[in-house]
């Protein structure tokens, strides 16, 4: 075999904290060949973006490489002594896109200036040339009036729009090599679809390597020929795609594919992989799935190499792997719906609005109205789960802020349990809340750093004057704690002290406290890893079975909601545009809207796109 | 419903990642910190120095001696061990006078300092959280009192309250609020978005529980890092004012008053105004050197870059 394009040998990478060591890389290799879709999947902390990181040169301090090395063409780029061909390969022939395309372009230079930039300095275009050159990028990247875009700036484009601009300042240097850093994971799901097929069809024609770095293995599916799961700063097992999706060997992939939800199933409890992952301030001792895994075996208690697999491509790291293809769910026990229509509704929405004033173009202009949420309508049965499934901008926050008097409605009822809420004065309102509770999106900014588990969980208890006793407060804390699984030792800890998953217990401890009827959960899963997030919907399944709870789930993700709710509601720009039980709206879209959100999920299931295009 | 029993799938969770080990508190952090280590001392000594001054002078400040009137210092010809630093025009001991005019001079910073701040926190706290009509009316109060020049609104004051003590503070702290207001301001108008600030207001919270519990402390550390700040300029404005003679009046000392004095005899006596002068240079110094400390190890993404940087230099 000839010298790869990219070979990362042995990488070792490590960041010096106050708290220690933490070992971010331990040791990783893989080869890329020229034109090969590499999907580099893990969950967050696991090494995959620092990977990339340190092949484009970019580790800084408190980070540092400190063994191994990256290759490219044959050439090493590690270590001052290659500086000078690192300057020379990084940004030319290695290109990357962020994440985030909002922040990553400069608001203050036209796009055509910016992909100008990297023309003139990598390619000594003349600036005339450069901006033809960047038109005819900006029309590979399939944006439309590329001679009138060219000139616009960052703000004059939308986020899909963006991320399309930052793959054509990346081509522009006429890379062989893409490295895309979860490129669409700040997207919609129609323009992730969208920004998937234009890397495809980029790596087929340009024969592009591109380098995949996501969390999603629906994303890998969609582009990725070749997979690499990284756990804790290692690969446990690479190999082709098709094989790592639908036979994973490792129990740690076969518990990612099994917990990554799927539309076809609906209600059941998803598979979970327990526990948590490992504290990477240790050193390499056992196998550091072995805590987590169902298959550990004694010889776990050393760490197995990566080594090909006995039959098939690619390779593995593990002395017991998984023989037969995973099942990806277990059936739920009350499988049946759960619509108890006899009773009246517990909340009754009938054509809410909320309308922002945006100020006004000229001085005698019209002023202009946001017309966030527009004449919606629907009603939520006790007991029941009524998924909310929009896009951003669809108005499904705030619909939810709505309904708990956050945000003053413009116009139209809420009726609470029979009770107009819209009209409530202050005190009245406090007392709803004890009935109305949210479970926010971010784990991490919606708990108060400052504040003790304890004092955040006990909070609504002393702010309504239910119970300030307190030993009595502590009492009823540890009792919410071990609900929702938490230690009893949580209680006094900050929430720093806390990975994703356990903050959005506190989150659901904090709802639970004051015994609601009713939670909105505002995207309770979408900022968790995947098998964290399988806990996460398990324990509100639970909690909902056990308390008698009714949830307003709303969800941008289509597969988490077919999972946990009862009925659907599609928002599209301030409107609910189709309603009803998730197995007719799911397998029977009415709408052309709902079919192109099913449509553009990515499956585990989706054939890579090289494939379907030939 | 109840909450008794625990759901047994529930408890499925593990037990919370590991505390991290942070490598001892802020004492640790400033050991490794040479710099930021003598800003603490140098300062700690001044405030042990400004307690103790009565029973360290050698001298009352106040006591005349006509007879050893501008003496120089010790090391000076014509100097004497029993004025270490000299003495004045009317043959005061200026070491007597450098010691307790520290008292003064360290009182003042402080107690303006704490004036300034509650108040100024409590304008941008209202400011921020309130919103609308509230803030432009204290946002407008704040642009109109920064507008207006600070020493002619002290002059007016002075000259009608007449100076002392306590009315060189209140004034120093009228002119001083405002950076208060508006960092707090700027810095509430940032956590209300955040959604545990939403979550305290669904919960139920009334207004200055949020305000009290759940922004307050959250405010610390730019305050920490404002305040220390302010109070070197306090310092210096204290002595701007008691050099013009609107601020301490004799018998009671401070280095401004001191330097004030002092003027006159510049070029026969240069240690009546060079002693005083350092006293509020080394201050000042001391007080900035904590506070540029203080700015980073607040700070958890510059304290660990500061971390790292020194773990790699000490390797």
């Amino acid at each position: 075999m000839t010298e790869p394009l990219l070979r990362v040998d042995a990488l070792e990478v490590e960041f010096l904290t106050r708290s220690g060591r933490v070992h971010a890389v331990r040791g990783i290799s893989f080869d890329m060949a020229p034109g090969q879709a590499l999907g580099l999947v893990g969950e967050s902390g696991c090494g995959k973006s620092v990977t990339s990181q340190a092949i484009m040169g970019l580790v800084q301090l408190p980070g540092r490489i400190t063994a191994g090395d990256v290759r490219w063409k044959g050439k090493s780029l590690i270590g001052p002594e290659a500086d000078a061909y690192r300057q020379d390969v990084c940004g030319r022939d290695i290109a990357m896109v962020f994440q985030d395309p909002m922040t990553s372009l400069d608001p203050l230079f036209t796009v055509g200036d910016q992909i100008g930039e990297v023309l003139v300095r990598h390619l000594g275009l003349s600036p005339a040339a450069a901006r033809i050159r960047a038109i005819e990028l900006l029309d590979r990247v399939h944006i439309r009036e590329p001679e009138k875009r060219v000139d616009q700036y960052p703000h004059e484009f939308s986020g899909g729009m963006r991320q399309r601009v930052l793959i054509a300042m990346a081509l522009a240097s006429e890379p062989d090599l893409l490295i895309a850093d979860e490129p669409t994971t700040a997207l919609d799901v129609t323009v992730q679809a969208g920004i998937l097929d234009l890397l495809a069809e980029l790596q087929r024609d340009l024969s592009l390597a591109v380098l995949m770095i996501t969390h999603d293995l629906g994303v890998v599916a969609r582009l990725c020929q070749d997979v690499a799961v990284m756990y804790a700063g290692e690969i446990v097992e690479d190999g082709p795609a098709e094989r790592m999706l639908h036979r994973p060997a490792h129990p740690y992939t076969a518990g990612l594919v099994s917990a990554t939800p799927t539309l076809a199933l609906t209600r059941h409890r998803l598979r979970t992989i327990d526990g948590q992952p490992p504290d990477l301030r240790r050193p390499r001792g056992p196998c550091s799935f072995r805590p987590r895994c169902a298959n550990a075996v004694a010889a776990c208690a050393e760490a197995p190499a990566l080594e090909a697999r006995s039959e098939g491509a690619g390779r593995l790291a593990c002395y017991n792997p998984i023989a037969q293809k995973a099942n990806g769910a277990i059936p739920a026990a009350d499988a049946a719906p759960r619509l108890g229509r006899e009773e009246a509704p517990l909340v009754e929405v009938r054509n809410l609005s909320v309308h922002y004033p945006i100020g006004r173009r000229g001085l005698f202009a019209k002023r202009e109205i946001l017309k966030a949420v527009d004449g919606v309508s629907f009603d939520i049965w006790p007991g029941e789960t009524l998924g909310l499934v929009g896009e951003s901008g669809s108005g499904k926050t705030t619909t939810g802020r709505a309904i708990l008097r956050a945000v003053p409605p413009t116009a139209g009822s809420i009726k609470f349990d029979g009770q107009e809420i819209t009209s409530l004065g202050r005190e009245p309102l406090r007392r709803l809340r004890r009935d109305m509770q949210i479970i926010f999106q971010d784990p991490y900014s919606s708990l108060n750093p400052r504040m003790t588990v304890q004092d955040i969980v006990a909070e609504p208890l002393i702010v309504h004057g239910i119970e300030t006793n307190p030993d009595r407060l502590r009492e009823r804390v540890a009792r919410l704690l071990e609900l929702v699984g938490l230690p009893a030792d949580a209680a006094e800890r900050h929430p720093h002290a806390f990975s994703g998953g356990q903050r959005q217990r506190v989150g659901i401890a904090r709802a639970l406290t004051l015994e609601p009827r009713f939670i909105i959960a505002d995207e309770p899963v979408s900022a968790l890893d995947v098998s964290i997030r399988a806990q996460v919907v398990n324990l509100m399944q639970d909690l909902q079975a056990q308390l008698g709870l009714t949830y307003l789930f709303i969800a941008h993700d289509l597969a988490v909601v077919r999972h946990i709710a009862d009925r659907v509601a599609i928002m599209k720009a301030g409107q609910i545009i189709e309603i009803g039980p998730v197995d007719e709206v799911y397998a029977n879209p009415m709408e052309d809207y709902t079919r192109a959100l099913l449509d553009a999920v990515p499956e585990i299931g989706d054939p890579p796109a090289r494939a379907a295009g030939g | 419903m109840s909450l008794a029993d625990p759901d047994p799938q529930a408890a499925e969770a593990a037990s919370p990642s590991p505390e991290p080990v942070v490598a001892g508190g802020y004492w640790a952090d400033l050991r490794g910190d040479t710099v930021g280590m003598i800003g603490v001392v140098s300062l700690g000594l001044l405030f042990l120095i400004a307690i103790f001054a009565p029973l360290i002078a050698p001298y009352d400040p106040a006591a005349q001696n006509i007879i050893a009137r501008l003496k120089p210092p010790v090391w000076l010809p014509g100097g004497s061990w029993d004025h270490i630093l000299g003495t004045d025009h009317l043959g005061r001991d200026v070491l007597s006078r450098l010691l307790n005019g520290s008292r003064i001079s360290l009182f003042v910073g402080f107690a303006t300092v704490l004036l300034a701040g509650s108040f100024g926190v409590m304008m941008g706290l209202i400011s921020g959280y309130a919103g609308g009509k509230t803030d432009q009316f204290i946002t407008a109060v704040t642009d109109t009192q920064v507008a207006f020049p600070g020493l002619l609104l002290a002059l007016l004051i002075l000259a009608v309250i007449g100076p002392s003590t306590i009315t060189v503070i209140v004034v120093l702290a009228l002119n001083g609020w405002m950076v208060y207001a508006r960092i707090t301001r700027s810095v509430v108008l940032g956590l209300r978005q955040t959604a545990f600030v939403e979550a305290a207001e669904i919960l139920g919270c009334r207004t200055h529980r949020i305000l009290i519990r759940h922004l307050l402390p959250n405010l610390a550390a730019p305050l920490l890092t404002i305040g220390t700040l302010e109070f070197a300029r306090i310092v210096l404005a204290e002595a701007a004012l008691s050099f013009l003679g609107l601020g301490v009046q004799p018998p009671a000392t401070s280095w401004g008053l001191d330097v004030a004095q002092g003027k006159d005899y510049m070029f026969r006596a240069w240690w009546l105004v060079t002693f005083p002068g350092l006293a509020i240079a080394f201050t000042v110094l001391a007080i900035n050197l904590v506070a540029s400390w203080l700015r980073v190890t607040t700070d958890p993404v510059e304290r660990e870059k500061r971390f790292a940087r020194r773990a790699e230099a000490g390797r």
